[in-house]
């Protein structure tokens, strides 16, 4: 009994001490982590835009050239001089959540680039959604008007407008993506085109 | 003289052991994932082994002090809590101060915590020695990890992409290997690594 007792006198001792050193190592990194999300959410929009920045001017050049609209809690990134629209869609992948940033042109319909925040695809196959090379693939694709807005597929023939090349090797995770893009795009046109009234 | 007497000290035995006669990898081949995985870039290798070497050192440490009042039913527990605590904080620095690295490094910092090195250690030297040794032996075998990552990563680099931390090393006519970059490139350097090492050191292991 006594033996037992001090096994879980230990295992609480044990807990709380490394519970300790975890709360003391997270409020130690906890905002700069949060501030190096939000330089990567920026930085990715303002390549989205072209626009250029430095590892310092991040947060700076953001401010001058990229205006935030809150439309119902959702934020829209618009850049002031092209109009071109980015919003930020979440959806889960084959292994875990993805987070992208979608950019478009003014119509609301041209792709100009889809960036990856987060994903935790298998690496070398469906990893690949996160890779420069793959997401170009994108860019200049018009989603339709009605659903399916974009289809991702395998095959040889020419791609539609609104067509782009599955992932070789990842096949789940083009579908999980397909399904991402089409269930949130038009939650988003909604939203955006609600804007002026 | 007191050069010739630092040869028979425990200090000097237990690093002599970490880094070559009893190398994590060379020799125990223990963490071979992981170092198959980090070792196309010199950058991606030197953070590696630091990190392994920080979760050695301190969870050998901590499990030292207390070796006296673990209890033995629930060690290996102990051991996997102390691990994953000291990982989970090197990754929260590598994400806060480096999170370039973080990112290509990707799932291995968390993957340090299966790491057999780490266990390896705790069970067969920490519980059973002081703190003090137990840290140099958690340095040695850390060091020794990341030395033959640093080395197959070199080799791999300049293959790879031309290139070592970045700075340009071949020629420009040189063609790319991408090979190298990959799982297949890792497994030839590392086993020709080991290999060579072993000769050096003539170490044969024996059929039974």
């Amino acid at each position: 009994m006594r033996q037992y007792i001090n096994m879980l006198v230990f295992v609480v001792i044990l807990g709380s001490v490394v519970s300790f050193l975890l709360v003391g190592a997270d409020l130690l990194t906890k905002d700069r982590i949060a501030r190096n999300d939000e330089a990567l959410l920026k930085s990715s929009i303002l390549d989205a835009y072209d626009i250029s920045y430095s590892f310092n001017t991040v947060f700076e050049r953001f401010d001058e050239t990229v205006e935030e609209v809150v439309i119902e809690n959702t934020t829209f990134y618009i850049d002031k001089e092209t109009s071109r629209v980015s919003y930020i869609f979440k959806g889960s992948g084959v292994w875990g959540p993805i987070q992208a940033i979608m950019t478009l042109e003014a119509d609301f319909k041209t792709i100009v680039s889809i960036s990856i925040l987060a994903q935790e695809e298998t690496p070398g196959l469906g990893g690949v959604l996160a890779e420069a090379w793959y997401l170009e693939k994108y860019s200049g694709t018009v989603l339709s008007d009605q659903s399916p807005y974009i289809i991702i597929r395998h095959g040889n023939e020419d791609n539609l407008p609104n067509e782009v090349d599955a992932i070789t090797g990842g096949t789940r995770t083009s579908e999980a993506f397909m399904k991402m893009v089409n269930e949130t795009y038009p939650m988003y046109k909604t939203l955006f085109e609600s804007r002026g009234n | 003289m007191k050069w010739i007497r630092i040869k028979y000290t425990k200090t000097y035995n237990l690093l002599k052991d970490g880094l070559a006669t009893s190398n994590p990898i060379v020799i125990a081949v223990l963490g071979i994932c992981s170092s198959l995985a980090v070792s196309n870039k010199v950058e991606n290798a030197i953070a590696m082994g630091l990190g392994v070497t920080f979760v050695v050192m301190a969870s050998s440490m901590l499990i030292s002090s207390m070796r006296s009042i673990i209890p033995a039913k629930v060690r290996m527990v102990t051991y996997m809590v102390v691990i994953s605590t000291f990982v989970i904080m090197f990754q929260m620095f590598l994400d806060a101060y480096f999170p370039t690295i973080a990112k290509s490094l990707a799932a291995y910092v968390g993957l340090i915590i299966t790491n057999c090195i780490v266990m390896g250690r705790a069970e067969a030297f920490a519980v059973k020695n002081p703190v003090k040794y137990s840290l140099v032996d958690g340095f040695a075998s850390g060091m020794g990890y990341m030395f033959i990552l640093v080395v197959v990563a070199i080799i791999r680099e300049a293959l790879a992409f031309g290139t070592i931390l970045n700075m340009r090393v071949m020629p420009l006519s040189f063609t790319n290997w991408s090979v190298m970059a990959l799982a297949p490139g890792g497994f030839f350097v590392m086993a020709l690594f080991i290999w060579g090492i072993r000769e050096w050191l003539k170490y044969y292991e024996s059929e039974v």
